[in-house]
């Protein structure tokens, strides 16, 4: 009964948090959509064969492109975490990079690489391709990440126990690891499905307006044609396949879920063959998530006449310097926040072992953050240029990463363990203390880790909320990239250079372990 | 983590409250909107107010959020307001009549509402990628049918009129001159013969024009993008490595101005602010910053200002007739462009 109690107050804040952040807004721009007649639209907007080819375009895209990062990621993150090389822990870091890079500076990246005049020489401009390279460079890093973690979580007497037992390497990996590992990839997969599934700008800037998604026609219905009553039945279209891709998973997590504490151990070389493995998979996602990255670097550094500084010299203001500082102050509470937001919610869906709370936590990605906005319009037209609404609206987008990998952690601590701590008289709370949170570490920094990187790429770049007082670095760079001339395009490189600096920098904090050792 | 709670807690209750402080101007723009810091800064001093910029999107999208909160408004003030969007603003009853005193010192022919304050203009016109049509000895269309030609194949790069300001102006240019029967038919061919659609500027400009590292030596611009290249150029340049194409009826003029926000309040400081956009400081501080040109008269121009051309208008689209077949025309021109649409099941 207390038990209940503690759980009841505990989901207050998350649960607060998401209907004042995200239910509330978006049932006011559902209900304004409503005003013009529900039942009649529906039956215009579903006999567009238009829009059902947009929706096949959303589905396919974020198919192929999760399949895709997962081919790309599962093998890299087994590598991973059976091996130990130099420069692990700075390729661990470097796959973080994407997700801090702002669209437009990726879609500049990868255009040079792939482009119409592109380094490589492929020519993959105006393909669909392309889209979908773009969301693997942005995803893959998800899945490797994750499933390492979840790697790292498998006991190894488990897997000594199957090798005793006579099974070799491949059936170990088919009957062993990946069953355990499942819940992790399945957790990753489903997030970048559902990113990829919404996806706007990336798809916009990559693939032009062939390519759109079906949130980009939300966007477009809503915010240019006012044709809130069209676009509410997309929005319900686009939630009914969101949310039936999420209770499937969770069904599958629930299904799938194991046992296992984290530990740190030393892992061996690789040797003779195995670096060829290690140098193939961990070098291709390396490739994949840096190449952009550097091509922009050089757009930076390189002038008409060879290299010069001339595009950092330009970015050395104080506006800089501002923007600097609020995307740390910024990037910093979000996280902050999305930790207590996020781990409370994992707490309480564990607690629950609710099917709906858990799939309640990936709430964001399933609703159209189009129409999330609108509704901040709608509700708290005074907020509008308020900070509250911006960081909320930026912990709402990034605490599903903390509740993930939360959740995972503790659905994998031995029960066997806690059960001991309480017999031999702890409180509740002290378990908590003592025992849960000091396992859960690991989890809490990885989810924090994906946090921060959400939170400074994205921030303010594609909200509404602005002051000048507020600017930060995503948001420089696309002013920079708002007037024509070289120098711009170039301070807009060395800003972005600039950014992806900051946030290895940041990485190496967050990650740093108490003994000195990287366990992520 | 508890204590983490109790912290933050207050934290988000206070910025909850900090958001209605009193003094404040609540200014609307799109996120184009660009003025000198000391100069908003001199403002604010002066005035003793606060200012908020709300950027809300391009100004077609800063309209609508407009309209959608017109009961509960957002700000006080609004810039960017432009000649394709007055009526839709007007129909939605959004604007207070103000006229400032600055725009007798403005030309009638900018002068297109009460409620309406002109503050700059600029003429949204193809650009080229100079360097191209050199590499390739191509020679360069004369006509807006030229570019229907196979040897300007897959070499346009357009602004969808339905998400971006320059891309909405471009397709009221051709339907101008062309009547909007010969514009669909000029978009079907345009489409077929490989026009690139993009969101918005900034990507048209920077991943697909040439000039950047694209495909395209022709995208949709403004005319004074040539001069900005000059200004911002990494090295000063003898002459832009871009110009303005001025093909006839391809050429739109915008005027964008600033309104007072029906239930607004600081109705006082909102007047003092469109006042401050049409003083002399500003009008000179805004052709080198939002790359537009100051109504005022009598406003001197940078150098590199002879780098932007001005194009001929022969024919004009009154903001009623914009407003009354606008919404018509993107709907028809998606269709066209990006649905491959016969032009019969228009």
């Amino acid at each position: 009964m207390q038990r209940t109690f503690t759980t009841f107050l505990l989901a207050l804040i998350p649960l607060g948090f998401l209907g004042f952040f995200l239910i509330y807004p978006f049932v006011r721009a559902l209900l304004a959509g409503a005003e013009g007649g529900f039942l009649r639209q529906a039956q215009e907007v579903l006999h567009e064969k238009y829009y059902w080819e947009r929706i096949g375009w959303s589905l396919q895209q974020a198919t192929y492109s999760s399949v895709l990062s997962v081919l790309l990621g599962v093998p890299a993150a087994l590598t991973l975490a059976r091996h130990d090389f130099p420069f692990k822990t700075t390729l661990m870091r470097i796959l973080m990079l994407p997700l801090v890079t702002p669209s437009i500076v990726a879609a500049m990246g990868i255009l040079s690489l792939v482009g119409a005049r592109g380094l490589t020489g492929i020519h993959l401009q105006d393909t669909a391709f392309l889209v979908i390279l773009g969301n693997v460079f942005y995803n893959q890093s998800l899945i490797v990440r994750f499933v390492y973690a979840g790697l790292l979580r498998i006991p190894e007497h488990t897997v000594q126990a199957a090798r005793v037992l006579g099974a070799n390497r491949w059936r170990v990996l088919w009957r062993v690891t990946l069953p355990l590992v499942l819940p992790h990839l399945l957790g990753a997969f489903s997030l970048v499905f559902l990113y990829c599934f919404s996806s706007f700008s990336l798809a916009l800037l990559l693939g032009g307006q062939k390519f759109s998604t079906l949130e980009v026609e939300i966007y477009t219905l809503t915010l240019y044609q006012l044709d809130l009553s069209s676009a509410g039945i997309l929005v319900l279209v686009q939630f009914l396949i969101t949310g039936l891709a999420a209770v499937v998973y969770t069904n599958l997590q629930k299904r799938t879920s194991s046992t296992g504490e984290f530990r740190t151990r030393t892992l061996p070389r690789p040797q003779g063959l195995q670096w060829l493995q290690v140098l193939f998979w961990t070098g291709l996602t390396g490739l994949i998530a840096l190449a952009p990255l550097l091509s922009v670097f050089l757009k930076s550094v390189l002038g008409q006449e060879g290299i010069t500084w001339a595009f950092y010299r330009g970015i050395l203001t104080s506006d800089t310097l501002q923007a600097l500082w609020n995307t740390l102050k910024f990037s910093g509470i979000a996280m902050v926040l999305s930790v207590v937001v996020g781990g409370l919610q994992a707490i309480v869906t564990f607690r629950r072992a609710s099917p709906a709370l858990d799939a309640l936590s990936l709430l964001p990605f399933l609703v159209s953050m189009v129409s999330v906005s609108v509704g901040y319009l709608l509700a708290y037209p005074g907020l509008s240029a308020s900070l509250t609404l911006l960081i909320g609206a930026y912990v709402l987008l990034a605490h599903p990463f903390v509740t993930r990998t939360v959740l995972a952690g503790l659905r994998s601590l031995s029960p066997s363990m806690l059960q001991s701590a309480r017999v031999l008289g702890a409180s509740p709370l002290r378990v908590w203390q003592r025992v849960i949170l000091p396992l859960l570490k690991s989890s809490i920094r990885t989810g924090a880790a994906f946090a921060l990187a959400s939170a400074i790429g994205e921030f303010a770049a594609t909200l509404i909320l602005q002051r000048p007082e507020w600017t930060t670095l995503s948001t420089l760079i696309y002013q920079t990239l708002g007037r024509p001339g070289a120098q711009n395009l170039g301070q807009a490189a060395a800003l972005s250079s600039m950014l992806l600096g900051i946030t290895y920098m940041a990485f190496q904090v967050l990650e740093e372990d108490a003994a000195g050792q990287n366990s992520f | 983590m508890r204590k983490t709670l109790f912290f933050t807690l207050p934290l988000l209750a206070t910025s909850l409250f900090a958001s209605a402080h009193a003094a404040d101007l609540r200014v609307v723009t799109h996120s184009s909107f660009n003025l000198d810091k000391k100069l908003l800064a001199k403002f604010e001093q002066e005035n003793d107010v606060k200012l908020q910029l709300i950027k809300a999107g391009d100004a077609g999208e800063m309209v609508s959020k407009l309209i959608l909160t017109r009961n509960a408004p957002i700000a006080d003030v609004v810039y960017g307001i432009d000649n394709t969007l007055l009526s839709r603003a007007l129909t939605a009853d959004l604007l207070a009549p103000y006229q400032s005193a600055a725009l007798k010192n403005v030309p009638k022919k900018y002068l297109l509402n009460g409620a309406f304050n002109p503050v700059d203009y600029g003429h949204v016109a193809l650009n080229i990628d100079k360097a191209f049509f050199q590499k390739n000895k191509l020679a360069l269309p004369r006509t807006l049918g030229d570019l229907l030609k196979p040897e300007y194949k897959n070499l346009l790069v357009v602004e969808n009129p339905a998400t971006s300001s320059p891309g909405l102006a471009f397709l009221l240019a051709t339907i101008k001159e062309l009547g909007e029967k010969g514009a669909y038919s000029f978009w079907a061919g345009l489409r077929d013969n490989g026009v690139k659609v993009s969101k918005g500027w900034e990507d048209a400009y920077y991943t697909e024009f040439s000039r950047n590292g694209g495909s395209r030596p022709i995208v949709v611009s403004y005319s004074s993008s040539p001069a900005a290249e000059v200004f911002y150029a990494e090295k000063k340049p003898k002459t832009s490595p871009t110009a303005n194409l001025f093909l006839p009826g391809s050429s739109f003029l915008q005027i964008e101005g600033a309104a007072l926000i029906k239930g607004g309040k600081n109705v006082d400081l909102a007047k003092k602010f469109i006042d401050f956009l049409l003083s002399k400081e500003a009008q000179t501080d805004i052709p080198t910053q939002m790359w537009v040109y100051p109504v005022a008269q009598g406003i001197k121009l940078d150098p590199t200002y002879r780098y932007a051309g001005t194009p001929v208008y022969t024919k004009t689209l009154t903001p009623a007739e914009i407003a009354a077949g606008q919404q018509k025309w993107v709907e028809n021109w998606t269709k066209v462009v990006l649905r491959n649409a016969d032009l019969k099941d228009l």
